[in-house]
């Protein structure tokens, strides 16, 4: 099986519509935002053609909120993902990968930080931070980020459906 | 086959079929959904030992858990699709 397919089944493998997930990682998103005084944290899994938000603070009332997720393809978490390491995009307006970013050209997202959420060995998603305007992180904020990712791991290892038994 | 002394019987692919077709309200949909399974795994049909039973049951796990992935990814999609349309059109 390819290193994606793999990935999938463990992204597959977590209840991710389970209310009880959903409470604790908004709890735990939250407290990553309110600690750093960014306005926007999620947590996110990466599926095959999007990400789907899991957890989230700062983004009510808004199509993110309403979707529950992104394109793939607009995903900053895709790269943590798919280099399993932390992702930091101080300006993105000015940023040659995410300039043309339509969450950035007509969202508004400014800056991003995000690092990996590895379950079961694979990197399931990213815990990130996002800004409306620019902001350079400080090693705080990605302490900050990482300890919420454990966190995030330790719920979503609890939401582990049986398929293995 | 019943064992002896605890009047358990030994589960069946009619038992299975039955299963799949009260969850899906399809017994054609059933059928086929357990004859992609068993080519997937090359069980040979009918299944008769509990471990065929057993590997096609966790094949139909995880072909949920996958299944749910993909419409959830495509849900996003629309979803989001609907909702920037509205808006642009606000």
């Amino acid at each position: 099986m390819s290193r994606a397919g793999t990935r999938l089944r463990t992204v597959a493998a977590i209840d991710f519509d389970h209310p009880g997930l959903r409470a604790a990682l908004d709890q735990i998103t939250r407290h990553s935002a309110d600690r750093t005084g960014l306005p926007i944290s999620l947590a996110t899994l990466v599926l095959d053609t999007a990400q789907l938000i899991a957890g989230s603070s700062g983004i009510g009332g808004t199509w993110l909120s309403e979707a529950n997720g992104t394109p793939l393809e607009w995903s900053f978490c895709k790269t943590v993902v798919a280099t399993g390491l932390p992702y930091v995009v101080a300006d993105a307006a000015n940023d040659p990968v995410q300039s043309t970013n339509p969450l950035v050209t007509m969202g508004g997202i400014r800056a991003y930080a995000g690092v990996p959420l590895k379950v079961g060995g694979e990197i399931v998603g990213a815990h990130c931070l996002l800004s409306d305007s620019i902001h350079t992180f400080t090693d705080v904020d990605l302490s900050v980020l990482s300890a919420g990712a454990q966190n995030i791991v330790a719920v979503l290892n609890n939401h582990l459906t049986p398929t293995g038994w | 086959m019943t064992i002896a002394g605890w009047d358990f019987e030994q589960p069946t692919e009619a038992g299975l079929l039955d299963e799949l077709t009260d969850a899906i309200g399809d017994p054609h949909g059933a059928r086929m959904l357990l004859d992609i399974t068993c080519r997937q795994l090359r069980l040979e049909r009918p299944l008769t030992s509990p471990g065929d039973i057993i590997l096609a049951t966790e094949c139909l796990l995880e072909m949920g858990d996958l299944l749910r992935v993909a419409a959830r990814s495509t849900k996003i999609r629309a979803v989001t699709y609907r909702a920037l349309a509205t808006k642009a059109s606000s």
